[in-house]
């Protein structure tokens, strides 16, 4: 926790979590002698599903977690200053002509990860993420298709529940949601439909992972507006508050403040387990099956590391793909200075939304597409766009003066796969004597036609509204791919399972197997693969005894 | 136009409806000095009188108890042992980075205007900023090791953050605050809840003077 005016003592988590027990050490683990079914590093939005999934079958799991386990009552303060640390705050040494904004931006750091921070946007790819490259002749195709991830994503919108319009215009789902969509929407979201009724573009309010309605003691959104902070009444989903709970009532075991520094390999080539650390001391855990679930940027990280004899470029990078085709969405923001008070504080951030512009048009001279959010800011995010712009002294405190004026736009814009755009192993170490993670990223030129056009268009909706366009920051948002899936393993990290090509029993999970990013959101995405690799996972184990000698099988088809 | 709209609006009037635990971690900013600078003590006076010099250019702000709480918040940041999140190739970690640079600062005055930064005229210190920021300083004494963009985007950045979560800077902007357990709910076009702040009603009407010029400016790096 932030030491940022905390008055008292830093606030001391429980590390070890299991049905009944919590402890504040390692020494009376669950399975700490044991060999469990299944190991999964990160307790995120893909290790939260799996988790749930795999331990309500009945299956041993462990969740090793590198941060806290955050409690809402306690933890989150309505304060964006002391809420950074929700973001991975370690340093990434960072390069290319557009260097990329880590931390806060696009990771999340403790039980919960991402979703504990993220504004809950909730939406589906459509069809066409699936196959660029057939469709549009750019970027590859997934091994998996929008139909394979259907039931998935019904599932999870169901269990959350999320809440969003009646009738969802663009791509295969057209709604209902579970939930009926909110019912009041800010100042900010309301400019916004304005402008784009004006100019003929369709928008809706938002599909959310909050609640427009009471769900299982958790109250409906209450506006606060702190959804990047934490969620301090629980009205927004996060797998901390949901999944990871339903994981340790079946019987999994969690373990926080605990960083996975190596995966184990057997002279077989299997994975045998984790090395983890927890306030300086070793540990280790074994498994039938790890599972990483530790996003975009560690996992080709811990990957790197792990050179052997038998895997010398690192644990199941035989491709050379591992930490490579890593992408952001571009994330521009538009800001327009309006006569009336829009106050961008009030409310949910991301309450309109349109995916008009999604599909390749051929007429705009660039592939693929993007989604416009109207989107609140509060004080400090609205600073430090300014300041990334380049503005200061007495320019920045007139703007500042007139916060309650300014409405906004935000791009969520697809980026093309590139392999110079990728995850590597920095030469500086960090205080384990671990090489830090690089992050290398650069900008193609359909990238900057589509922020180009993306950005006129939030503009127009900003001019339609009645407001008039006053300054663009520059941004990105989410991290997808470094760890690929695809069919041929000479061009990808794991199969359309999740399934390492190279280590039989190793599986990586998360956005870091996304082929391309979409032009949306990605965290349903991302919980849908995690709750489908769990089906396969299962369908696989089922055909398995616990005897070494036939602890592998064959890949279910 | 540099006063606020808003004068008669004070957030801290609103603390008791605030969670105790967000409103401990707010009203500790207007304590004057803050306790964390005092038991860092990592400083030297002379640096941090140097940074609140630069802090009044970059922020636009003389006020002393801002300022402070500013300072402190640069030597907590980075005087704890995470990460900064991001750092490019070649730029020193950062709290050697500022430290380097605000020494620098001094160097490039010296040799400018025979003065340390602090002692020299406001228009040249301003003008020193603004060369930093474009990146063509002097490359004399500990200037000629640093990346001069990546150092303003550092100072300016944690200057920002900080003096954006100043509740006195929070009334002035209008910004209604903490709203926990309370929400907020009347939050469309033209509606506020009680306790928001209302623009004084005889201010002057202010249009923007640039009128359409869309201002797009890239990362300034």
């Amino acid at each position: 926790m932030s030491d940022h005016g905390d008055p008292g003592e830093p606030v001391k988590h429980h590390c070890d979590h299991y049905a009944g027990h919590r402890y504040d050490h390692l020494k009376r683990r669950k399975f700490g002698r044991s060999e469990v079914d299944v190991c999964i590093v990160g307790a995120g939005a893909a290790g939260g599903v799996l988790a749930q999934r795999l331990a309500e079958a009945g299956l041993d799991v462990v969740v090793i977690e590198a941060g806290p386990y955050w409690d809402p009552a306690t933890d989150f303060a309505s304060d964006e200053l002391s809420m950074q640390a929700l973001g991975w705050q370690e340093t990434r040494i960072v390069g290319g002509s557009d260097p990329l904004k880590m931390g806060h931006n696009n990771s999340g750091r403790g039980v919960g990860g991402g979703t504990v921070h993220f504004t809950g946007v909730f939406l589906r790819f459509h069809e066409s993420d699936f196959q660029t490259y057939s469709r549009d002749g750019v970027g590859v195709d997934w091994p998996i298709t929008y139909d394979d991830l259907e039931p998935y994503y019904t599932a999870i919108e169901k269990e959350i529940p999320v809440s969003g319009p009646r009738f969802f215009p663009w791509g295969s789902f057209h709604g209902p949601y579970p939930y009926p969509e909110r019912d009041r929407v800010s100042a900010n979201a309301q400019a916004f439909r304005r402008g784009c009724e004006a100019l003929g573009i369709r928008s809706v309010v938002t599909p959310l992972a909050i609640l427009s309605a009471p769900f299982e003691g958790r109250p409906p959104c209450i506006n606060r507006g702190f959804c990047n902070q934490g969620c301090k009444p629980n009205s927004k989903f996060s797998t901390l508050i949901h999944h990871i709970p339903q994981a340790i009532r079946a019987g999994a075991e969690v373990l926080s403040d605990c960083t996975v520094t190596q995966v184990e390999t057997d002279r077989q080539g299997q994975v045998t387990g984790v090395v983890f650390y927890h306030d300086g001391q070793e540990y280790r855990q074994r498994a039938r099956y790890v599972v990483l679930s530790s996003f975009v940027v560690e996992t080709p990280r811990l990957l790197l590391e792990c050179t052997s004899s038998r895997f010398p470029d690192g644990l199941a990078n035989s491709s050379g793909m591992v930490g490579k085709c890593m992408m952001p969405h571009s994330s521009h923001d538009m800001y327009g200075l309006f006569d009336e008070e829009i106050r961008l504080y009030k409310g949910t951030p991301v309450l309109a939304t349109t995916q008009e512009f999604y599909e390749t048009d051929p007429a705009r001279g660039f592939a693929r597409g993007y989604t416009l959010h109207a989107h609140g800011s509060r004080p400090v995010e609205f600073i430090g766009g300014l300041v990334q712009s380049g503005i200061w002294g007495r320019e920045l405190r007139e703007i500042l003066m007139d916060y309650n004026r300014f409405g906004r736009v935000t791009l969520v814009g697809e980026v093309l796969p590139n392999e110079q755009n990728c995850v590597t192993l920095a030469d500086e170490k960090d205080e384990y004597g671990r090489r830090r993670a690089a992050v290398d990223f650069s900008y193609s030129a359909n990238d900057n036609a589509l922020i180009a056009h993306a950005v006129e268009m939030g503009n127009r909706i900003i001019s339609a509204a009645g407001g008039t366009p006053k300054y663009v920051v520059a941004d990105t948002a989410h991290l997808m791919g470094g760890c690929r899936m695809g069919d041929d393993p000479e061009t990808s990290v794991v199969d359309a399972d999740c399934k390492a090509h190279d280590v039989p029993n190793l599986y990586i999970c998360s956005a870091a197997v996304f082929p391309t990013s979409g032009g949306g959101n990605p965290t349903e995405t991302v919980m849908a693969v995690a709750a489908r690799t769990a089906d396969r996972m299962l369908e696989r184990l089922k055909g398995t005894t616990t005897e070494p000698s036939k602890r592998v099988a064959v890949s279910v088809p | 136009m540099t006063k606020t709209r808003y004068p008669e609006f004070d957030v801290m009037r609103e603390q008791q409806a605030w969670d105790t635990h967000t409103r401990a971690i707010v009203a500790k900013r207007l304590e004057t000095p803050p306790k964390s600078s005092a038991d860092k003590g990592a400083w030297r006076e002379e640096e941090r009188a140097l940074l609140q010099c630069v802090l009044t250019h970059l922020l636009y702000e003389d006020r002393d108890e801002i300022l402070s709480f500013v300072t402190g918040h640069f030597e907590q940041t980075l005087g704890r042992r995470y990460g900064e999140a991001q750092r490019k190739r070649s730029t020193p970690a950062q709290d050697q980075l500022v430290a380097a640079g605000l020494d620098a600062l001094d160097d490039v005055a010296k040799h400018r205007h025979a003065h340390a930064f602090t002692a020299c005229e406001t228009e040249q210190q301003y003008g020193i900023l603004h060369d930093l920021q474009l990146g063509r300083l002097e490359a004399v004494g500990a200037m000629a090791q640093l990346p001069q963009k990546e150092l303003f985007t550092k100072l300016l950045s944690l200057a920002a953050e900080a003096y954006a979560s100043h509740p006195t800077v929070w009334s002035e902007m209008g910004y209604a605050g903490p709203a926990y357990p309370r929400g907020y709910y009347r939050i469309e076009s033209g509606l506020r809840d009680p306790w928001e702040p209302v623009a004084e009603r005889n201010e002057e009407k202010r249009d923007s003077k640039n009128g359409n010029d869309v201002q797009e400016r890239g990362r300034s790096n």
